[in-house]
């Protein structure tokens, strides 16, 4: 599907009210949003609590439906059945039916996709294999706990290989691990001509992973752009280089000095909690701790890997 | 039909492992087995049956349909109230095939449960009625006409319209009609009068009936008629009468003189010998009484004939897969409901709509304008016709609406020994399952079509 047109969604002007059991206005959740995002991006939503991130998502999604204005997603109007057979979501909650396994879980919406049992079944096996759940595939996911349910959601995000990857709050309950892990694999679907809309909060997540992003408050877009035209100082600059002796140092801040004409900031730069984190638990699971909840794992499911003819 | 499929065993699934399904057919079992056990019967071989395949399979089938109209309504509503929704349809399934799954699955179940029930009736109406427990005029009596399948005919009516056509000309010309009714109200007043006259035998005289047999019926073990007679005289008298049973051409009719008391119904035991022949079968009665006595059949039912067509077990399956398919309607009003409304007033809707259903027969007598709605109203509307009229039209169509459900209940005649015929079930399926249900899938689909699924219904 190559429209010469890349926009795999595009909004125009949406408006969504939320009306009482009188259809009198209550709330502008949504206000007049204008945004495309294109093939093979990774396009990043933020937004304060209620400021209508996962309403937009939702009408994307054909399960609201645009008051005002223009929808379409992958050429399509989002009500149309079959633009789904392309899409993979992964809900603000894990909506899951409480007595399967996640086994069945994933078997049942395979079988929604029209997968064959094979496929299904090796889909499964890669998707609990890269979401650390391999173990507690026999048991409820009634009985999972948040962070698990959550793997669970975007294993059946993914169960059909989707051209467009609309993820609320993907990182939301998940562990640092977890976290890491949903970057990488957004990075890595991205890298495979994915398109991928995630909305969160995780301003750090949002950093590492989007190319571009749009900031809502109030229902309205308030900036939007790549990354870097919108964090970068343009009027300051940063250098880095192996720690020195101190008499070394002297003379290098007196040569700055001399160039700047004025007093050069120096620290040492930190590692971010993240990475010490991950170092952490990489140890502890070296030591053969075992767990009961998600196994730390590394890497992306094989199919998801595969280059895929488009 | 994959998703379908797929869906109808999910929610199968959910519902097994919930313990929801296993609730339910204990309470069935223990129903079944029970409520026999605390009904006090008449004592008599027919009144067991009756109570056991009546009346218990009869409230374990009530039971179910109570059951199916909440799981019905669930099924839809509590998806999108547990926002499970969200995920089913963001995958490429389209709300008919929703709509399919959620109702295969819940017709899978009922059938399921309605097979425990109907085992456990049969097995429990065998055990009770095995050979050592009865007295040989008990088996006699249960191989004839309880465990069988018999059709039930009715002679043809007698053409009375010319006698009323005459009786009422007569009457206009002696300006004798009452001009107090209505046209329509003397005419059914005279064709009633003529029934009676039609069904009245006087001394000596004697009264002959005709019936078109079916072709299933041409070779038979022996059959019965039944009859309902009273005297002219008011002190309790026996009867005295002759019955002449045969074809029209060849063969040799069957003759019998019967001495039973008047008032009341009778049956006589005829061989299958007096069927053969050809042409339609003749049935006359004499009044040979001694006492010069008018007799009259009737008014209702005055005669039929029970002739058995079949085993007693095929035709309860049959009874069965009619009830499966009112199930069926009942799980598709419910989905239906559900995808319109949220869930009490889901179930709401659908208990209305069964009340309604179950005073079918008075909506057919309002509907057919056997009562005059104007005179109901308190004052004196004396030209409200348009009133009549419309309220007549509303029945109508609320007659429409409630027809697929009023089909006669199959184990009352199974319970009775009566044929329940594959067309029966035939036309229970078209009717209930193709028509009916398929305008709930219709209307579920536009709703679903139209509804935000992310919002609770108002
Ligand atoms: N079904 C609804 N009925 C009425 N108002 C709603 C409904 N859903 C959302 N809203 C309102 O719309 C606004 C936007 O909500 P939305 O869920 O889109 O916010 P959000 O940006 O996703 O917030 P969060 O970060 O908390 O997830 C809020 O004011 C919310 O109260
Ligand atoms: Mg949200």
């Amino acid at each position: 599907m190559s429209s010469d047109s890349q926009a795999v969604i595009e909004a125009q002007a949406v408006t969504k009210v939320f009306r009482d059991f009188w259809r009198r206005p209550k709330v502008r959740a949504v206000d007049g949003v204008s945004f495309e995002v294109r093939r093979g991006e990774v396009f990043g939503l933020l937004g304060p609590n209620g400021s209508g991130k996962s309403t937009t998502l939702k009408m994307i999604l054909g399960l609201l439906h645009p008051t005002h204005g223009q929808l379409m997603v992958l050429g399509q109007s989002p009500r149309e059945v079959q633009t789904k057979a392309r899409l993979g979501y992964l809900p603000e909650e894990s909506y899951l039916y409480p007595y399967l396994t996640p086994d069945e879980t994933l078997d049942f919406y395979g079988r929604l996709f029209g997968l064959s049992a094979p496929e299904r079944k090796q889909r499964t096996v890669q998707l609990l294999e890269m979401l650390g759940l391999q173990h507690a595939r026999r048991r409820t996911v009634g009985e999972f706990s948040k962070g698990m349910a959550r793997r669970i959601g975007l294993a059946q995000a993914l169960i059909n290989d989707p051209d467009l990857i609309v993820l609320d709050e993907p990182t939301s309950g998940l562990d640092p691990l977890g976290c890491r892990q949903v970057k990488d694999l957004i990075v890595a679907l991205a890298r495979r001509g994915k398109t991928i809309l995630v909305s969160s909060h995780q301003l750090a997540d949002v950093e590492d992973v989007c190319e571009r992003i749009a900031i809502l408050y109030n229902g309205r877009i308030q900036a939007m752009g790549s990354i870097p035209s919108l964090l970068e100082d343009m009027h300051q600059c940063r250098v880095t280089f192996p720690d020195l002796p101190a008499e070394k140092m002297q003379r290098l801040l007196a040569a700055l000095r001399g160039v700047l004409g004025t007093e050069p900031g120096v620290e040492h730069p930190r590692r971010d909690l993240e990475q010490f984190f991950l170092d952490v638990v990489e140890q502890a699971q070296r030591g053969g701790d075992e767990s009961s909840g998600a196994a730390p794992t590394q890497g992306v499911a094989d199919y998801l890997k595969s280059e895929s003819a488009k | 039909m994959r998703s379908v499929w797929a869906i109808a065993l999910i929610s199968l699934r959910n519902a097994i492992r919930s313990r929801v399904v296993a609730l339910l057919l204990t309470i069935l079992v223990v129903g079944i087995i029970a409520i026999p056990l605390t009904v006090k019967s008449d004592g008599t071989l027919t009144g067991y049956v009756q109570i056991l395949v009546r009346y218990t399979l009869g409230f374990s089938i009530g039971i179910l349909m109570m059951a199916t109209v909440w799981a019905g309504c669930a099924a839809v509503s509590l998806e999108i109230q547990l926002k499970q929704i969200h995920l089913l349809v963001t995958k490429p399934v389209s709300a008919m095939q929703l709509w399919l799954g959620k109702w295969l699955g819940l017709v899978i179940l009922n059938s399921a449960a309605l097979l425990v029930c109907a085992g456990t009736t049969y097995g429990l109406l065998r055990w009770n009625t095995r050979a050592q427990h009865l007295g040989a005029a008990d088996q006699q009596k249960l191989a004839s006409e309880i465990m069988v399948a018999r059709v039930r005919l009715a002679p043809l009516p007698f053409a009375l319209e010319e006698r009323v056509r005459a009786r009422f000309a007569e009457l206009a010309a002696h300006g004798e009609v009452p001009t107090n009714m209505p046209v329509t109200a003397v005419l059914a007043a005279l064709q009633e009068s003529a029934q009676m006259e039609a069904h009245t035998v006087a001394p000596r005289g004697n009264l002959t009936w005709r019936f078109v047999l079916p072709a299933a019926l041409t070779h038979t073990a022996a059959f019965q008629l039944r009859y309902k007679l009273a005297s002219s005289f008011l002190a309790p008298l026996t009867m005295q009468g002759r019955w002449i049973v045969g074809r029209e051409q060849g063969g040799q009719p069957y003759e019998s003189t019967q001495a039973h008391p008047s008032n009341g119904q009778h049956s006589l035991t005829i061989p299958g010998t007096a069927l053969r022949g050809t042409g339609a079968l003749l049935v006359t009665y004499s009044n040979v009484n001694q006492t010069p006595v008018t007799l009259i059949f009737g008014p209702e039912k005055a005669l039929e004939l029970l002739a058995p067509v079949g085993g007693w077990l095929p035709n309860f399956a049959r009874a069965l897969l009619i009830s499966a398919c009112l199930l069926a309607l009942i799980a598709a009003l419910g989905v239906t409901a559900g995808s319109l409304f949220s869930m009490p007033v889901a179930a709401f809707v659908v208990f209305q709509a069964l009340v309604l259903i179950s005073t079918a027969g008075m909506i057919h007598s309002l509907a057919a304008r056997e009562v005059n709605f104007t005179s109901l109203l308190p004052g004196h509307l004396t030209s409200a016709a348009w009133l009549d009229q419309t309220m007549v039209w509303f029945y109508r169509v609320l007659e429409i609406l409630v027809m697929p459900m009023r089909s006669a209940d199959p184990m009352a005649l199974v319970a009775a020994g009566e044929w329940v015929s594959w067309p029966m079930v035939a036309w229970a399926f078209l009717q209930q399952i193709v028509l009916a249900s398929g305008v709930l899938l219709l209307l579920a689909v536009a709703a679903l079509r139209r509804r935000e699924l992310a919002l609770p219904a108002d």
